[in-house]
């Protein structure tokens, strides 16, 4: 037997037209299966329309206050949380950015010390240089000055330095034992 | 919308809490029953129910002082309990399960003190509404119970109307069958039950 349309107008809640109440009627008379599904739904129907709407617990508003409390201490501590995350995450780049400034500035220290190295050993090439020309300007003083005097002359200048530094030792030597000093 | 509720409204909207709290007060029944008729148990509803209000109170920007705010609530309670549901998972009963015992009272949950005195008819009720899946459920829910239109079910729902009322069929067939198979089960069970008042009503 044919159920359709009689199921789907026993089950979409929408208003017959009266011949199609009437084709229901008559194929509800025969067909049990329609019977059936008719009586079932309409038992289901019926038990909703007597199931009434449900009260909480009471106190539910005093409840409800409660969790908002509770929500609000939750919201604060996630706040708080993330506000340590974010300083932890800042206090981790600022490490980071640190590590590699230090690492760029021993790199660029160990380029200037190659450079101080070559500063110090031109400055020690120079300062040997100076030495070595003071060293050849002596040796031409050595060999130049004993021809500018005779032998009489350089023992004239002997015997005036020899008789000045006596009389410097000798005034010293007086001077140290004079009286009243210590 | 009464004037109290739109000066509640205003007033928690601004960020306070005990204006919201009278809101509480007022609905706490329709999305009380709403959740309990999803989840199946005080437990659940209660935990559900406050749900609701926290988001409908933490969301209350969104919502559109032009509209039913009992719509709005509502919505925000049956996402909620969909959701819910998808997640948990919560045992279904298949309508096939021979050992289905449906009148079994059901787990009254943990919190709060809800003492919640079951009647047969509740019993009933939830039993069916276990066969149906979570979206369809929200959808009979807010068309029996709360004399939604196929518009509001819809727009509650997030749905197209056309989709609300192939579920609201395909649910309807679903109870309709789980309530043959809860008469049958009730017939074995109870040989002289001729005093029990058949539910018979015309088809609507
Ligand atoms: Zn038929």
């Amino acid at each position: 037997m044919k159920h359709q349309p009689f199921e789907n107008w026993l089950l979409f809640d929408e208003t017959l037209i009266p011949d199609q109440a009437q084709a229901l009627d008559e194929h509800l008379q025969v067909c049990e299966h329609c019977q059936t599904l008719r009586q079932s739904w309409g038992g289901v129907a019926g038990l909703f329309r007597e199931s009434p709407d449900l009260d909480p617990a009471s106190g539910f508003a005093d409840r409800w206050q409660a969790r908002l409390k509770q929500d609000h201490q939750g919201v604060l501590a996630s706040r708080h949380r993330w506000q340590s995350w974010i300083t932890l995450i800042l206090i981790a780049n600022a490490v980071s950015i640190l590590g590699v400034l230090l690492g760029m500035t021993v790199f660029n220290t160990f380029d200037s010390l190659t450079e101080l190295l070559l500063v110090w050993v031109y400055r020690l090439t120079s300062l040997l240089t100076v030495i070595n020309i003071f060293q050849n300007l002596l040796a031409i003083m050595i060999r130049t000055i004993p021809g500018l005097l005779p032998p009489s002359g350089w023992a004239i200048l002997a015997a005036i330095i020899s008789a000045g530094s006596l009389v410097w030792v000798l005034s010293i030597a007086r001077l140290a034992r004079m009286p009243g000093r210590a | 919308m009464n004037d109290n509720e739109a000066i509640w409204l205003a007033r928690a909207r601004a960020g306070d809490d005990d204006a919201f709290t009278h809101i509480v007060e007022a609905y706490q029944k329709p999305v009380f029953s709403l959740c309990y008729r999803m989840l199946g148990n005080a437990g659940d509803a209660e935990d559900a129910a406050q749900e609701a209000f926290l988001r409908a109170y933490r969301h209350l920007n969104r919502y559109d002082p032009n509209r039913s705010f009992a719509t709005w609530l509502l919505s925000i309670a049956s996402h909620y309990c969909i959701d819910r549901l998808r997640k948990k998972r919560l045992p279904s009963f298949s309508i096939d399960n021979e050992a289905h015992d449906w009148w079994q009272p059901p787990d009254p949950g943990p919190t709060p003190e809800a003492v919640m005195v079951m009647d047969e008819k509740q019993l009933r009720v939830r039993e069916l509404l276990d066969v149906l899946a979570p979206k369809d459920r929200a959808a009979v829910v807010l068309h029996y119970w709360y004399d939604y239109s196929y518009e509001e079910i819809a727009e509650s729902l997030a749905l197209s109307e056309s989709a609300v009322k192939s579920r609201l069929y395909r649910a309807r067939r679903a109870l309709a069958e789980s309530w043959q198979t809860q008469e049958s089960q009730m017939e074995m069970l109870e040989p002289n039950n001729a005093e029990r008042t058949p539910y018979e009503t015309p088809a609507f």
